[in-house]
């Protein structure tokens, strides 16, 4: 074979491997979604939709809490940051079967009906340790990354990995946090997002040490006012 | 209208001719002198709107259920003083802007001590007859240190909460009497009932009645004294030269007074402090990452996070390892600082005359070289306490940066205090050598003292560079 | 101003206020300084006196000494101006101060209709800063334009007293002090009540706070006592999944500040316990105080992929598969350990008391 034809047969590989996913729509009659979810969804979110134990960037977090079609449509449809898009890849029927089953047969844990102030007791007891009251993240030792800032989760992605304890995180089953408190607490996160800050610039809620180093700026721009003071006249 | 009170007050106080001396008053103007200032015009907003406040403030740690407007914390069992936080700043009209302003004024007030004494240090201002200004000053800092600690503590928040008990295994950590002093201060384990109230008094009162008699008395030794001159023509250790008290230094106190009261003011109303209702009652089974204290205790949370673990049994008891960075090294930090003047007269400069003007930072290169090496520790200090909020920030390991803190420690100001050295020495030889050439010139510059130093300190004319 | 009426959105407000007070505060600075200049030049000319200004030279003093160029501002002799200079300079300069002045009033005002109508932290905050600043800036001001600046020279009188003051000072108190001294057994006397004082003072500390021996050694836990959550939960055998944990008190006292406990449930091949610790974990759930050793904070971080106890207050990592020995960070002891033990209901007991007394160190710890 010329050598530029076996280049561009080499180049065609990976191509050709993404194909191998490719299905033709089903055997006639609407598209089985679970078993397009066990197809093309499992590796990354876990056969029963738990997620996959690993950082949540990396793999699927879970979907245990997604009730929203809408947004399930969009996902698949689109993709987000790491999850790659199936809009090429599925039927329209196989992409509107999959969200059926995802949110009528994974999605178990409810996140509605949750009370914010015992969410906010409960959020301070077990997880401010490590994701702050201000729920912008903290610092962990020898585990490679640090506690993530909850902003910008959305209460299906907190509800699930509560549940199932992506990385480091601890899982909370339901004997400790039960489901009603683990709504709760998914309105404190809620909450949080933009929680009222009457003071003025919040500082993204860094705490002393924003504070101290404003106080400084404000002691050195008096030390230089205090130059401006002393200007001389004139006599 | 104005001349008949000072009549009036005049007949019954004799005052005509103090009030003259105090007119003619001479203060030299350079705008170094000022930052002494700006810490006593904080200290006076801080006791406008620290009255302001304990007219709301509820001091009892007894808990009691929250019913105020902020609905995320209805109907939980909080601290009655969290409670009367709460109420003021989001009920009480202007309540939240007094409270951030009296906050902010605290950590400006602090860092205005420590530029002016960086300030005096750095221009050996501490030198006879200035010594017992210069012990009153440091016991002002710590003073003011303790203050602001009580202050922040008294919100009963989770925060401040977590400093308490952190203040407490500090106190714990004495030998042979930790715990009576722990009993004797906190009453018990913190928290307890008396702590909220305990802390309430020295806040508002021991505190503060002792660090106003202590700037009134600062205050009337520099009037006694008369302040210091940095060198120049006509500036002498016999002669004080500057403006008048009345009017122009009046004038332009009053207006640093007013700028310094501006400054804390906008700070109060555009930059949120302190919002303890996002950190939740106290509760000491809870706690959050990036516990730290204000700004001016950052060098003792770094010190307790850096020093390793080491466990030392002597004479049968235990010397837990928090008493090293969290008792040895603020009382060696203070007392160096209340030592200094006595240390550079005797070893240093070997030097017991009075001297009424100033040395320049390059005329004295150990002190420089030491007071920048120790400048350089502290900061390692403050950045090793905020080391989890830079690790988050960065998306760093906090252990990684521990180690390097924990190098830099000991490197940074080794190598700092060579560096300054040798450039105020290089800077001192090579304006000597300058002064020696224009004192060829202009020998009618040479002011008249006993003190070879003073002479060519005064006679220089030109800075160099 | 009411929680809930502040909506989150006004974040951006306060970035659009700060930048408007500073950008104006800089603009207004900027603008002074331009036209400083421009209007002295201006005023000068309007004001122009057709006499010669030397006579006016004999209000100004001569310096001591000719002005030399300095390197510090403050330092400079002060440049003297004819009369009718300062004049002009006057003239220009109360335009500055009025305007100073006028700011520093309009923003009062506005600070007052904020308060009344129940306005924003921000507003309340800007126009009072805006006002002290203004009339900061005014006095200010006022010294550079309007008073003439006047370098005064004085003596400074020395401190010590003379020999002479002195010695009459020491006269008058020898002659009252020798009435004092001759008589010893008064002065002693009087030493010692003033002894007794100090000891009064020193023993009323006592009132302060009660005998360390009551709060220093808790006795915590007692053998039997069954394990709850926080809300009263007791815990059994299939409460935890591996790789969870939960905070439990004794049953009767939830909420207890000593007795505060992590359980973590760990894979039970995998823990690394002492030979005499042997039987303390029962399925892998191993149980240690949640108060630091090393200032006392609740170890309430805990990673499962590093199986380490981490303490947010000082990052002290303790090894949970090993006794929670530190493994870094500040502390030095590992956390007390709880001994565990399943009762016949199946629900988790503790077999003792910690091993040493929970939290930080002291002294007499054991």
């Amino acid at each position: 074979m010329p050598t530029r034809l076996r280049l561009l047969l080499l180049l065609m590989l990976p191509l050709a491997s993404q194909l191998a996913w490719c299905q033709t729509p089903g055997t006639g009659g609407s598209p089985d979604g679970s078993a397009v979810y066990a197809q093309h969804c499992a590796t990354c979110h876990g056969p029963e939709g738990e997620g996959v134990n690993a950082i949540i960037s990396i793999a699927g977090p879970s979907l245990q809490a997604v009730h929203d079609r809408q947004h399930v449509l969009e996902m698949v449809r689109n993709g987000k940051d790491v999850m790659p898009t199936f809009g090429n890849v599925l039927s329209a029927q196989q992409i509107e079967a999959v969200a059926d089953y995802v949110t009528q047969h994974i999605a178990v844990i409810s996140v509605s009906g949750g009370d914010l102030t015992q969410g906010g007791v409960l959020f301070r007891e077990n997880c401010a340790a490590c994701h702050r009251t201000a729920v912008r993240g903290g610092v962990l030792a020898f585990t490679g990354m640090n506690a993530p800032a909850l902003t910008g989760k959305s209460p299906s992605t907190i509800a699930g990995a509560v549940r199932s304890g992506p990385g480091p995180m601890p899982a909370f089953p339901p004997s400790i946090i039960n489901d009603q408190q683990l709504a709760s607490i998914v309105a404190y996160v809620d909450f949080m997002q933009k929680p009222p800050s009457p003071g003025g610039i919040p500082m993204n809620f860094y705490g002393p040490v924003a504070e101290g180093f404003m106080a400084w700026m404000a002691i050195i721009l008096l030390l230089i006012t205090t130059g401006w003071i002393e200007k001389r006249g004139k006599g | 209208m104005i001349g008949f009170l000072a009549r009036w007050f005049d007949a019954r106080l004799h005052l005509a001719k103090t009030a003259r001396r105090a007119f003619d008053h001479v203060f030299p103007d350079h705008w170094s002198f000022m930052f002494g200032e700006i810490a006593l015009y904080s200290f006076v907003l801080l006791i406008i709107t620290g009255a302001f406040m304990a007219m709301f403030f509820d001091a009892t740690g007894a808990k009691v259920s929250y019913d105020g407007s902020f609905k995320e914390l209805v109907g939980i069992s909080v601290p009655a003083a969290y409670r009367s936080v709460l109420h003021l700043s989001f009920d009480v009209p202007a309540g939240l802007l007094v409270r951030q302003m009296h906050h902010w004024a605290a950590l400006i007030f602090i860092g205005a001590i420590v530029a002016h004494l960086a300030r005096l240090f750095f221009t050996a201002a501490y030198r006879r007859p200035r010594e017992i200004n210069w012990i009153i000053g440091v016991t002002l800092l710590i003073l003011a240190l303790f203050n602001g600690y009580f202050g922040y503590s008294l919100a009963g928040d989770l925060l401040s909460g977590s400093g308490l008990r952190i203040a407490y295994a500090i106190v714990l950590s004495i030998p042979l009497i930790g715990s009576w002093l722990a009993s004797i201060l906190f009453g018990g384990v913190v928290p307890t009932d008396v702590t909220i109230p305990r802390m309430y008094m020295a806040h508002i009162f021991v505190i503060p009645a002792m660090l106003a008699a202590l700037v009134a008395l600062h205050l009337g030794i520099i009037w006694r004294q008369k302040h210091t001159n940095y060198p120049g023509p006509g500036r002498t250790d016999e002669t004080i030269v500057g403006s008048r008290l009345w009017p122009t230094y009046t004038a332009k106190s009053l207006g640093l007074c007013f700028l310094v009261f501006g400054f804390i003011a906008a700070l109060g109303g555009l930059v949120q402090i302190n919002p303890v209702w996002i950190y939740g009652p106290d509760n000491p089974t809870a706690i959050l990452p990036g516990a730290q204290p204000d700004w001016y205790l950052g060098w003792i949370e770094g010190a307790l996070r850096l020093f390793p673990g080491v466990n030392l049994r002597i004479a049968g008891g235990l010397v837990p390892e928090i008493f090293f960075p969290g008792v040895l090294l603020p009382l060696f930090v203070f007392a160096l600082l209340y030592a200094y003047p006595f240390i550079e007269k005797a070893f240093i400069s070997v030097d017991d005359k009075p001297h009424n003007v100033l040395r320049l930072p390059y005329e004295q290169p150990f002190n420089t070289a030491f007071g920048c090496a120790a400048f350089i520790c502290l900061l390692v200090l403050f950045f090793a306490g905020s080391d989890d909020v830079i690790a988050v920030t960065l998306g760093a390991s906090v252990v990684t940066i521990r180690e390097i803190l924990r190098i830099l420690f000991f490197v940074a100001p080794a190598v700092t205090a060579v560096v300054v050295y040798a450039g105020c020495s290089m800077w001192q030889r090579r304006s000597e050598s300058h002064r020696h050439l224009r004192s060829l010139a202009r020998p009618e510059f040479l002011a008249v003292t006993g003190d070879p130093k003073m002479k060519d300190s005064a006679a220089r004319t030109t800075l160099p560079g | 101003m009411r929680a809930d009426k502040d909506n989150p959105d006004k974040e951006g407000h306060h970035y659009a206020l700060w930048g408007l007070i500073v950008g104006g505060v800089a603009f207004s600075f900027a603008v002074y300084r331009a036209t400083s200049k421009a209007l002295s030049k201006v005023f000068s000319a309007i004001g122009k006196t057709p006499n010669s200004p030397s006579a006016d030279l004999a209000l100004t003093p001569a310096p001591a000494v000719a002005p030399e160029p300095h390197g510090r501002d403050a330092d400079r002799d002060i440049e003297p101006v004819s009369r009718s200079e300062f004049e002009d300079r006057q003239r220009v300069g109360l335009v500055f101060v009025v305007s100073a002045f006028s700011a520093a009033i309009a923003a009062g005002v506005g600070f007052l209709f904020v308060y009344w109508t129940g306005g924003s932290n921000m507003l309340l905050g800007g126009t009072l800063a805006l006002s002290f600043g203004g009339l900061g800036a005014a006095l200010v001001l006022w010294a550079h334009w309007l008073m003439r600046e006047r370098e005064a020279v004085e003596p400074r009188e020395p401190l010590p007293s003379s020999t002479h003051e002195r010695e009459d000072a020491s006269k008058e108190f020898f002659a009252g002090e020798r009435q004092i001294h001759r008589r010893k057994l008064l002065t002693g006397m009087t030493a010692a009540v003033l002894g007794t004082f100090a000891a009064i003072v020193i023993s009323l500390l006592r009132s302060f706070g009660p005998p360390p021996a009551s709060f220093m050694f808790p006795a915590v836990w007692k053998r039997g006592q069954r394990l709850v959550t926080g809300t009263g939960t007791r815990v059994s055998m299939d409460t935890l999944e591996v790789g969870s944990y939960v905070t439990v008190f004794p049953e009767n006292s939830i909420g207890s500040v000593n007795a505060q406990t992590m359980l973590i449930r760990v894979a039970e091949q995998a823990l690394r316990l002492p030979k005499e610790r042997a039987g303390w974990a029962p399925m892998g759930y191993v149980a240690y105080s949640r108060v630091c050793t090393h200032a006392g904070c609740p170890v309430g971080e805990y990673e499962t992929e590093t199986d380490l106890l981490l303490c947010p207050c000082h990052q002290s990592t303790f090894a949970v598969l090993d006794a929670a020995q530190p493994t870094s960070g500040p502390a030095a002891r590992a956390l007390p350990q709880l001994p565990l033990y399943v009762d016949q209901d199946g629900y988790l007991c503790a077999g003792g008391d910690f091993t040493e007394p929970p939290g930080p160190g002291f002294w007499g710890m054991p």
